[in-house]
């Protein structure tokens, strides 16, 4: 059993040093590539919006999201951005179906408060920013409140001092 | 035979069950639809067992009696707890990094911060746990302390299962959408706290103890002593071959609890033990005085010559392992039926104290005959000359009890000898 746990302790020891050093490493990287993510992470807290457009992502309507309803092509709507949620689907800790209520429609809600039980992890931002689409290109129903901007840049990822949660 | 592994089969159904209500809850084809989707099912279900294992090694803890009938002995049981521990610890370990999986996919940064404490109390409650853990079991495994140390410390698992009820408490997860799972999961994590907490802190207070008093002190040689004990109220019935733990608080020689083998035959009031300075406690033995207070909880164990299908029996004693033979050989005197040869090993004669004792017994007896074995003279006793000297080992159950080096050998080579593992009766003495 010595042995058993031994070798556990050597496998998860080197994984976590080798994800913690890579992921630090890519953080850096990011951050000496991108000044706008660079103010934007050091002042405001996530969700992150720079509040500049991106003008080279696709423009997307609602229309054309909504044909994205399927457990095999899901596009969600997040706070005046669309994401291709599809892979997230077999693996989201709270379950599929929170996922697949959303596919094709608004989910800015639902992400933001997590169906009332919180906001999602810094990780699980990061891990959206991946799967940018576009953004809405006319403005959609309204999910949030008035006057604000409802057609942002993507969810940029934050610093680890940063809100985190589980995803 | 199928009720030797009762104990298991209880303990391997109870972690099947989350694990079945797990897989109802998704269609199977989604949950492992893809590389990230199977790691992420993988790191569920490790964190589902691995809780599991770690309530049930809390339950175990306890050292009820009950168990030590399940298991045929609470040694066994202590086996069965240090391999639960050691596959619920990897369980535990190999869960988050079967998770992190899924953030790999997207981000290096994103997996990073998966695996960092932040201000989400779910995860943080996780990674204090995981560590706690690591910290205790790195104190099991690989850091040599004293063994009353090391018992101070592992108290501290329930501290570290706290933590990890919390984490499974707070985290969204399989279990947080299935009210099944989470009953499930939380009852048995709650009788494993209570249980931990009532075996580590309260069972002083509240446990079922028996009163003795020192009655006799004798040194066999420098280094091994006989104490007599007698009841100061109800005397603790026991079987020839079982032992018992003891603390002698008020001693003078500190407060630890330590098993040891009655070394006497049931039928008085009393009992005898033997025990050699092998350790710190064990040395201070002989410096116990005549009266002293000594607090017994047993008695436990299945080692004994009843327990065999053939009343033609060899008995392999390793050095101080002389002491469940000394009880048995003593009782053989009420029952004629049995047929023993007892090899006493040690390295020489000095060592070998209770040859007297033995040859006496034997006198009495004709159902016991002994034969001392010294080491240094005649080798290490090995199942050939077994085989010779008591003309075969067909027909006959053989008991063993000693050093583990010494028994793992003897076992590997009565196994090639043809002996059959249900024949074969193991009591080691290094499991504490």
């Amino acid at each position: 059993m010595k042995k058993l746990t031994t070798v556990s302790l050597f496998i998860f020891w080197a994984m976590v040093t080798a994800i913690l050093t890579a992921g630090l490493l890519s953080y850096q990287n990011q951050r000496s590539n991108s000044p706008m993510l660079a103010v934007a992470t050091s002042s405001a807290p996530a969700p992150v919006s720079t509040g500049a457009v991106n003008t080279t992502s696709p423009i997307l309507t609602v229309a054309e999201v909504a044909k994205h309803d399927l457990a095999t092509d899901c596009w969600t709507i997040i706070d005046g951005n669309v994401y291709n949620t599809t892979p997230l689907i077999s693996i989201h800790s709270g379950g599929s179906d929170a996922i697949l209520r959303y596919c094709g429609k608004d989910g800015t809600v639902a992400f933001q408060t997590k169906d009332g039980r919180g906001s999602h992890s810094a990780s699980a931002q990061s891990m959206l920013t991946q799967l940018y689409v576009g953004r809405l290109g006319t403005p959609a129903k309204q999910t949030s409140p008035v006057g604000t901007n409802t057609s942002r840049a993507p969810l940029a990822p934050v610093i680890p001092s940063q809100d985190r949660g589980d995803d | 035979m199928m009720r030797k592994y009762l104990g298991l089969s209880i303990i391997s159904f109870l972690s099947l069950i989350p694990v079945v209500i797990w897989a109802l809850m998704e269609p199977l084809a989604l949950r492992f639809s893809g590389m990230t989707a199977a790691a992420t099912s993988l790191g569920q279900l490790a964190g589902l067992v691995g809780m599991v294992l770690f309530s049930i090694n809390l339950i175990l803890s306890s050292r009820l009696k009950f168990f030590d009938r399940l298991f045929f002995g609470i040694n066994r049981m202590y086996d069965l707890h240090q391999w639960l521990g050691a596959i619920a610890f990897s369980l535990i370990l190999f869960h988050p990094l079967f998770l992190v999986v899924k953030f790999l996919q997207f981000s290096l940064y994103a997996a990073a911060l998966f695996l960092l404490p932040g201000r989400d109390p779910a995860i943080t409650m996780g990674i204090f746990a995981l560590l706690g853990m690591i910290l205790l079991m790195a104190l099991t495994f690989y850091i040599k302390i004293r063994y009353n140390t090391w018992r101070m410390f592992h108290k501290f698992m329930n501290i570290v299962f706290v933590f990890a009820i919390l984490h499974v408490v707070l985290i969204p997860s399989d279990i947080s959408r299935s009210p099944l799972l989470k009953t499930y999961i939380l009852s048995l994590a709650l009788i494993g706290l209570c249980t931990g907490i009532y075996r580590s802190f309260l069972r002083k207070y509240f446990g079922r103890d028996w009163e003795y008093r020192v009655t006799g002190v004798l040194a066999l040689n420098d280094q091994v002593v006989e104490l007599e004990f007698e009841p100061v109220d109800q005397a603790m019935s026991f079987k020839a071959g079982q032992f018992v733990f003891v603390r002698f608080p008020g001693g003078g020689i500190g407060n630890e609890i330590h098993p040891f083998s009655i070394a006497s035959a049931p039928g008085r009031s009393g009992f005898k033990m033997i025990a050699k300075s092998l350790g710190k406690f064990s040395s201070k033995l002989p410096l116990l005085k005549v009266g002293s207070r000594a607090v017994i909880e047993g008695p436990f164990g299945y080692f004994s010559h009843h327990n065999a299908s053939n009343k033609s029996q060899i008995w392999l004693a390793g050095g101080v392992g002389i002491t469940p033979f000394m009880g048995m050989a003593e009782s053989l005197k009420n029952d004629r039926q049995y047929a023993v040869d007892l090899y006493y090993c040690t390295k020489n004669e000095a060592e070998a104290v209770l040859t007297d004792r033995l040859g006496q017994l034997s006198k009495e007896n004709n159902s016991l005959r002994v034969f001392p074995w010294y080491s240094d003279t005649a080798g290490r006793l090995n199942g050939q000359k077994i085989q010779e000297l008591s003309k075969g080992l067909e027909g006959k159950d053989i008991f063993i009890c000693g050093p583990a080096g010494f028994a793992d050998s003897l076992v590997g080579q009565l196994c090639d000898l043809g002996v059959a593992t249900r024949n074969i009766h193991l009591e080691k003495f290094n499991l504490w």
